[in-house]
């Protein structure tokens, strides 16, 4: 692929407004809650789309289209089933109390409702984890940046840190947020000609499933055996994936709920996820599509020693394919800003839960708001450098990526059954939180060595992650409840607004237009999902 | 708060220039179908109308919001800006 001087010159452009941005926005930081939660000022539209976009890291964008040509449209299931029904119940159910509690961070929660050595497991786990995916992101862009255009490895690194560093340390959350929304609004723009023209250009859907493999163009008429190209049943898809994995994710992970903790009141809070997912039930359009056309033109898609033809390399394929030089600078401009926002997302999120949860809870609680803010700051820089170092590391030994990514996907499982029963059950204890987590933890771990040294084995990879991920669930889940069972429960004037039925009601709709009352975008979000499920059932 | 549909406007606006700007002097025909189309001078043109779109918005709520409400004496600049939805 070649890039011409339009397509840099439109590289350029987003750089310039991308630290643009950070600047204008530094003077608004005066307080540690201006950095960290965006001072809670943010409308619900853009505490939405970011969101979504907090989401769309590199591993994201390229791998859902690489999914695409690898699985076909089952990789909708990470949407339709995987995400959806997710992002409706956290909005519904526990936004109340992640926002009416008025915590930081979702490892304050735990301390609030568990006790302060479930916490720091949680924002420790979480901030290696957030570090160390950062730096994945970093390889990633790397490495395809390297293969499509002949960019310096260390270079590209260097200046995305670089980058990301100033806007992130300078404007905050908020700066992050920012270019969240631009990225999404780029990647909307960037690649939805793309999925327009090379699905006209393949021959409508027809034509396309007329080129793919038998049962690429079907979500669930192949899932009642595992013998469908996923390799997994719908028993498997529905638990594993639509309950565990979502639900651990989606309602769990810090660094999407950040984006909910920074909007503006808590209807604005409960409209986060909801108005994420309107985009979301229509994204697999503009990523697992390009993917599935991909495979229909470049038929050798996977099956080549070419580093340039693994799956992954299905979008950037379909950018040089189709896209003048221009377009293509535009296309790219949004990958790259995809992996940089990725970065930027889990830096945030990262600079919050280490000030907030570590730094501040165990060194030096009583400091003045000016030191936490300095700190975030070094947190940032310090972040980034371990991101610069783990790229590094996985540039030495790149199958540690893959190590990586599969035992992150499965880390959030058990933490899931931990706020699910400690938000809907008020008899779950202290010591049943966190005794459930570590034994869920291990459990997760446990079946990750057994899988590598090949003591236990799946129809597939994927079906590895779902399955594992669905015991490390169970194991917390039942760990917590048995011990809770014979500890002693907190009192119930601790639980206050933290646990269902405690608080004031939650459900609190009215005085808005109805158009932004959370439970009716609930109900569109779900029936639009629905549909989606049966028309390409 | 900085109002973010103001940068994205101008982002797109830019954008849009610099691909109509290629479109019109480095036109490129993209097949499509059974149509050959100048890629860069029609999607240019829709950012440009996104861009402005964005910038429209914005600029909507600035003045509704500088508008005295009906039946009082409010000043002309509203209180400041803490939601712009």
């Amino acid at each position: 692929m070649q890039a011409g001087f339009v397509d840099y010159l439109i590289i350029g452009i987003y750089f310039v407004f991308v630290l643009a941005i950070g600047f204008s926005l530094k003077k608004q930081m005066v307080s540690s809650e201006d950095f960290f939660l965006s001072g809670r000022s943010i409308p619900g539209w853009i505490t939405g789309l970011a969101f979504l976009s907090a989401n769309l890291g590199a591993i994201e964008v390229m791998g859902m289209a690489g999914n695409g040509a690898e699985y076909g449209i089952m990789t909708a299931h990470f949407y339709w089933v995987g995400a959806i029904p997710a992002m409706v119940f956290l909005a519904i159910f526990m936004m109340p109390f992640y926002y009416g509690s008025r915590i930081k961070s979702v490892p304050e929660y735990l301390k609030l409702r568990f006790n302060e050595p479930t916490r720091a497991l949680n924002a420790i786990s979480f901030a290696i984890m957030t570090v160390l995916m950062s730096g994945i992101n970093m390889y990633a862009m790397a490495i395809v940046f390297k293969l499509l255009l002949g960019w310096d490895m260390t270079a590209s690194i260097w200046v995305s840190a670089a980058v990301v560093l100033s806007y992130t340390a300078l404007g905050g959350l908020t700066s992050s947020i920012y270019n969240e929304v631009l990225q999404f609004f780029l990647i909307v723009f960037g690649f939805l000609p793309l999925s327009v023209i090379g699905f006209i250009n393949i021959g409508g859907w027809s034509g396309l499933a007329s080129r793919l493999p038998h049962g690429f163009t079907n979500l669930w008429s192949h899932t009642a055996s595992a013998t469908n190209p996923m390799g997994i049943d719908w028993l498997g898809i529905v638990s594993g994936l639509g309950f565990v994995l979502s639900f651990g994710y989606w309602c769990t992970d810090f660094l999407v709920i950040q984006r909910a903790l920074a909007a503006e009141n808590l209807q604005a809070a409960q409209r986060t996820p909801l108005i994420a997912a309107i985009p979301k039930v229509l994204f697999p359009a503009i990523t697992v599509l390009p993917g599935m056309i991909a495979l229909g033109f470049f038929p050798d898609l996977g099956h080549s020693n070419d580093p340039n033809m693994r799956y992954d390399m299905a979008l950037p394929l379909m950018l040089g394919k189709f896209y003048p030089s221009g377009m293509l600078g535009l296309g790219l401009t949004a990958m790259l800003a995809s992996f940089m926002s990725g970065m930027a997302g889990n830096i945030t999120a990262f600079n919050t839960v280490f000030t907030y949860d570590i730094y501040k809870n165990f060194f030096a609680p009583e400091k003045s708001d000016d030191h936490y803010i300095m700190m975030g700051r070094i947190a940032t820089a310090a972040g980034i450098l371990v991101s610069i170092a783990t790229a590094y590391f996985v540039m030495g030994a790149p199958s540690i990526m893959d190590y990586m990514q599969s035992i992150f996907s499965f880390f959030n499982a058990p933490v899931f059954a931990t706020f699910l029963l400690g938000m809907f059950w008020k008899r779950a204890t202290p010591a049943g939180g966190f005794i459930g987590l570590v034994c869920g933890v291990i459990a997760a771990v446990i079946q990750f060595l057994m899988t590598n040294a090949g003591q236990l084995t799946y129809t597939s990879p994927m079906a590895g992650n779902f399955w594992r991920a669905s015991i490390a669930w169970l194991v917390c889940f039942t760990v917590t409840i048995v011990v809770s069972l014979v500890t002693k429960p907190k009192p119930e004037s601790e639980l206050q607004g933290l646990v269902w039925g405690t608080g004031p009601s939650t459900l609190m709709d009215g005085l808005v237009p109805w158009y932004k009352r959370p439970l009716i975008l609930a109900l569109i979000v779900s029936v639009a999902t629905l549909a989606c499920n049966l028309i390409f059932w | 708060m900085l109002d973010l549909r103001i940068p994205i406007g101008w982002f797109f606006l830019l954008n849009a220039l610099v691909l109509i700007l290629t479109g019109v002097f480095a036109p490129v025909s993209t097949t499509v179908g059974t149509m050959s189309i100048n890629l860069n001078l029609w999607w240019g043109m829709c950012l440009a109308l996104f861009g402005s779109f964005m910038l429209g918005l914005s600029k909507l709520d600035r003045s509704a919001k500088s508008a005295p409400a009906k039946g009082t004496t409010a000043p002309l600049e509203g209180p400041p800006a803490t939601s712009e939805e």
